[in-house]
């Protein structure tokens, strides 16, 4: 008989809790409910247990990435930033010819 | 003749503008669309995790309520589901993702094109006015150049400009898109896992859990009380009782939702560059969707804080 796996021994355990929440509901007495319910919350601690680590084990998986992201993140910026450089060099066209546009006045009062 | 030719120059200009123009607000509205659904579907499963923090944390309370007369109360019975690390992963994971969707919708807004414009409305108005100073301040006996001219010249610079900005945003955007589809992909499965199924692993699971301890644990305080309880205290207690098993299936629907809304975030950035395309049925109905089943599980959850 092969050795039971984690998944095996969690499928265990839940089928345990889900006989013990019907076993609570069938249950007349208040001393058979509050036995009955003392193990579940026992079950259902262990089943907490488990269903952490298993999340847990997908956390690396979000650290990594987390980084690519990042990285698409950027190129983005980059593109946003070359397009502001296009309107940019239009402004700078429009100031060089304010600045032309100011040194011919001065130009024009210094020679009259 | 000449004007002729200007004319027609004028008209190609002009024409071309409205062509890109079109083309760029249609695909711009659909990445804002593709953008706005993105981010309710990542706030919605960010609140999937607060749903179950919460419960989680409401089960212990009516565990130690329950157990209080023979157990007493232990501050370090209280603890969270998932670790602060943990939940900081998932919670940057995602708030990744809606940045990268609002950085392709403002790149394919309007902002840019219309600062751009603004500038090249600027720049024929300088060039006027340099235009205008050479005869006016007796340099040239007449302005070098007649208005029609820097008009058609700042045309051409807008209409130039504009191309070569949409024709930059619009390959950007596209590698951008290629290069997260794995990621995309990767992370709406890795969620979906993390929200698992009932009666198996994940947060339905524990969810689903929560309550069913929850109900045992308020079944026993009312047993525990009920000769001690006013009769109305006893209705009260009951019926919140009563409205757990309701509130169970509810909030299991609603993380069932956040699973499919994460298939379709999946399969609709998949085809995600359709949206420049001029075939884009297609990517129009998943996108309505990703946006309708967003607003439906906010609601759901809207409901559940009441």
């Amino acid at each position: 008989m092969s050795k039971p796996t984690d998944s095996d021994l969690r499928a265990a355990y839940q089928d345990l809790y889900d006989h013990l929440d019907d076993a609570y509901w069938a249950a007349t007495t208040i001393e058979a409910k509050d036995k009955i319910r003392g193990i579940s919350e026992v079950v259902s601690d262990l089943l907490t247990d488990m269903n952490q680590a298993d999340l847990s084990l997908r956390t690396e998986q979000y650290l990594s990435l987390k980084k690519s992201i990042k990285g698409v993140n950027k190129n983005l910026d980059k593109l946003k930033k070359e397009i502001d450089d296009i309107i940019k060099k239009v402004k700078l066209a429009r100031q060089i010819l304010n600045v032309i546009d100011k040194a011919l006045d001065t130009a024009a009062k210094f020679f009259v | 003749m000449k004007k002729y030719l200007i004319n027609r120059l004028m008209f190609l200009v002009v024409l071309s503008i409205l062509a890109v123009g079109c083309a760029s607000t249609d695909s711009a509205k659909k990445i804002k669309a593709f953008s706005d659904a993105t981010v309710l579907t990542t706030q919605n499963t960010i609140n999937a995790f607060d749903v179950v923090e919460r419960k989680y944390y409401d089960s212990q309370v009516a565990k130690i309520t329950a157990n209080y007369d023979t157990d007493g109360f232990n501050p370090n019975s209280i603890e969270r589901f998932l670790e602060p690390p943990q939940i900081e992963a998932r919670i940057q994971v995602l708030n990744g993702l809606q940045k990268y969707s609002e950085k392709l919708s403002v790149i394919m807004g309007n902002e840019q094109l219309d600062e751009f414009d603004e500038e090249t409305r600027k720049l024929g108005e300088s060039l006027t006015k340099v235009n205008n100073s050479f005869a006016k301040n007796n340099i040239l006996s007449a302005a070098p150049f007649d208005s029609n001219q820097i008009q058609i010249f700042t045309t051409a610079v807008n209409a130039l400009g504009r191309w070569f900005i949409e024709h930059k945003r619009e390959e950007g955007v596209k590698k951008s898109v290629g290069e997260m589809q794995g990621n995309v992909g990767i992370i709406c499965e890795l969620f979906a896992k993390d929200i698992g199924t009932v009666g198996q692993t994940g947060l339905r699971e524990q969810l689903w859990r929560s309550y069913s301890d929850i109900m045992k644990a308020q079944d026993a305080f009312i047993l525990q009380n009920k000769d001690t309880l006013d009769p109305i205290a006893k209705r009260d207690e009951i019926k919140y009782l009563a409205s757990l098993v309701i509130d169970q299936k509810k909030a299991d629907e609603t993380l069932k939702s956040v699973q499919k809304a994460l298939e379709q975030l999946k399969e609709t950035h998949s085809k995600l560059n359709e949206a420049f395309s001029d075939n884009t049925i297609e990517i129009d109905n998943l996108i309505k969707q990703l946006k309708d089943e967003g607003r439906r599980i906010k609601k759901f959850y809207e409901s559940l804080e009441k």
